[in-house]
């Protein structure tokens, strides 16, 4: 169980967002609404009297893919459009299980709990979404939650936090109010599992599945509207996946769950989507300069936490603190503070795109053959996987980098990024029935689907770290031979002219 | 010199590993290691695991898996269905890097390998 320190900043939170509001008029047909990706769908009243709570419309004013709109600049979506394509995905897929008599019965009655469990799978989330989350998933009351040895180790924060919110009394009392006027029921405990994906009960689990699955509505829907509005278009045969599911129990694991298995006819769009998800991954949510900006943003944190500046009038010290924020607040802070505040500087760097440049590349390319040094790249590559999710430990290196440097700029402009490889685990939960509904016969997807190999191909040759400081060429150059000395001093490794011959700056 | 990370604990696991090779099996992996961590907490504590999946899945390990790759796991052509321990570059690396961190592990180091290889071929 959480402390109640953390239920209790969640329930003020909540209270704040969906406690005093009345419940919107709710019209008994509905309303449709239109969607540049997807095209129109339709929402029931009590989906709209959830949606119009302050608590959803504050997802319109978080984008989706956080500062990839510096880079490709129509990349502006929100997560609130993100969650109304997850409903549209949940509906696709539950008619097309509808239309076969084995499954029909199985989702009979379901589409409420699913469609308000999509509705509310990114309440959690805090401003630029995935950025505010890699900085939160450190601070104490999240690790207490998620850390080594927690109640929900190794989950995502955006995720718990999100349950919590669903599970918080605020939130359930307004949801009664709702339910009655608009005379449903749904189970809203339910709803707070599926968000987390917890599946207690095997018999259905492929519940879970279409929440939070290896081929889930969120999936569905991020892939094609980050590829759209990054313009990297992709292509994923839809119709042929959702009428290619089918739900059977796998004998071969203990509990025997039933799960939303894919047919032979499915595996072509499987394919699609696992190969979508390494482009985007290669050339969007790790685009060096995407990552600059995420570094640019700790930055601003980082200045908040240790000079006690407040953000939107709030002091940020807590996973929950982040709740309170939205994109537009982070940047009205500049507006609040003279021109010559340095906290002003940070937030119009970012805003007005004045972007950190590279110092230093790590890769295998910019490493010393290893014939010269007999372990080279392959002792990096360690170092690497053990500070991926260590940025405390980054922030030392970063620290010395700088101080080596003299001090040439200041030290919240200094970074080293260590990204993580792309997640390969949904091959090794996605079932193939390679025989029929009767005589079924399973395997793994990745036995047919090598992701892994993928991703390792990933790591060896695309796979980049770097030294992020500012433009000015005399500070860059001292940022990069400091750099290099001391990662090098660290690692034991040799960095090779390409480390910094590729960010343009010339020996 | 960085030294006595997680990704240094496993490699030294798999010198200590008493056989050449391994399946090539994630779920076997995760639940084997899943285990060993729930024996050994304090050596393999910074393995985190996500357990409400269909088994006990680590990011951090399939990280570490791949920063081995190709020099001390490879995996056997044409399948790619086993890993290759490279004992003697594993040796080296020990000899050179891991030991004065380690050394002091070393004994529940090879406890840690025997329960593995246990667990791995049962």
């Amino acid at each position: 169980m959480p402390d109640p320190s953390f239920i209790s900043e969640i329930e003020k939170f909540v209270d704040e967002y969906v406690g005093t509001y009345p419940v919107s008029n709710t019209d008994e047909a509905g309303k449709v609404i239109h969607d540049a990706v997807w095209g129109t769908q339709h929402l029931h009243p009590h989906e709209l009297a959830i949606l119009d709570t302050p608590l959803i419309q504050r997802l319109r004013r978080i984008k989706q893919t956080a500062f990839a709109y510096l880079i490709f600049p129509s990349a502006t979506h929100s997560r609130f459009e993100h969650t109304l394509g997850v409903l549209f995905h949940i509906n696709k897929l539950l008619k097309a299980l509808s239309e076969n008599q084995h499954y029909r019965k199985l989702i009979e009655g379901k589409e409420d709990l699913l469609r308000m469990a999509g509705l509310l799978h990114d309440c959690g989330h805090g401003p630029f979404s995935h950025s505010s989350e890699e900085i939160f998933k450190f601070l104490p009351d999240m690790q207490a939650l998620i850390g080594p040895g927690a109640d929900h180790e190794g989950f995502n924060p955006h995720e718990v936090i999100s349950h919590y919110i669903v599970k918080s009394e605020p939130f359930k009392k307004r949801f009664s109010q709702v339910m009655a006027k608009c005379e449903r029921a749904i189970n809203i405990d339910e709803v707070a599992d599926l968000i987390l994906g917890n599946w207690g009960d095997p018999s259905t689990k492929y519940l879970q599945d279409v929440i939070n699955g290896p081929f889930d509505a969120d999936k569905l829907d991020y892939l094609f509207r980050d590829g759209h509005f990054s313009g990297l278009p992709l292509k994923i045969d839809l119709d042929r996946l959702w009428y290619s599911v089918q739900i059977l129990p796998i004998p071969g694991i203990e509990t025997k769950p039933r799960m939303l298995v894919m047919s032979m006819n499915g595996i072509t769009p499987l394919e699609q989507i696992l190969f979508s998800k390494m482009v985007l991954f290669t050339s969007l949510y790790q685009h060096h300069k995407v990552r600059t900006c995420d570094c640019m943003f700790k930055a601003i944190y980082e200045h908040s936490v240790n000079n006690g500046e407040k953000i939107a009038g709030r002091t940020i010290e807590k996973a929950t603190d982040f709740l309170w924020l939205t994109d537009d607040k982070i940047y009205a802070e500049a507006d609040r503070r003279a021109k010559t505040d340095p906290f002003h500087e940070l937030i119009h760097d970012l805003k007005f795109r004045r972007l950190l440049k590279r110092a230093l590349i790590i890769s295998k390319t910019t490493v010393e053959d290893t014939s010269k040094d007999f372990f080279g790249y392959t002792v990096l590559k360690r170092f690497c996987a053990d500070l991926k999710d260590k940025d405390p430990e980054l922030r030392k290196i970063a620290e010395e980098i700088w101080e080596q440097a003299g001090k040439p700029c200041n030290m919240s402009q200094v970074w080293v990024d260590i990204p993580k490889l792309p997640p390969t685990g949904a091959a090794d939960e996605t079932y193939v029935n390679k025989g029929t509904y009767k005589s079924p016969d399973f395997v793994k997807l990745r036995e047919i689907f090598r992701v892994d190999d993928w991703a390792q191909d990933y790591a060896e040759h695309n796979w980049r770290g770097h030294v992020f400081c500012p433009d000015d060429l005399d500070v860059r150059k001292k940022i990069s031979e400091s750099a290099k000395s001391v990662l090098e001093g660290k690692f034991g490794v040799k960095f090779n002219k390409s480390s910094r011959a590729l960010c343009k700056i010339e020996d | 010199m960085y030294q006595g990370t997680l990704p240094d604990v496993v490699a030294a696991i798999f010198l200590f590993y008493p056989r050449d090779d391994f399946e090539n099996d994630r779920e076997k992996l995760h639940r084997a290691f899943s285990n060993l961590r729930e024996k050994h907490f304090d050596l393999l504590r910074e393995l985190v695991f996500r357990r409400n999946l269909l088994f006990p899945r680590s990011r951090i390990l399939d990280e570490i898996l791949s920063s081995l790759q190709p020099e001390f796991l490879g995996k056997i052509n044409p399948t790619y269905d086993t890993y290759t321990i490279k004992k003697e570059k594993l040796r080296k690396l020990w000899d050179t890097k891991l030991k004065d961190s380690l050394h002091p592990m070393e004994t529940e180091l090879k406890t840690v390998a025997e329960e593995l290889s246990r667990s791995l071929n049962a």
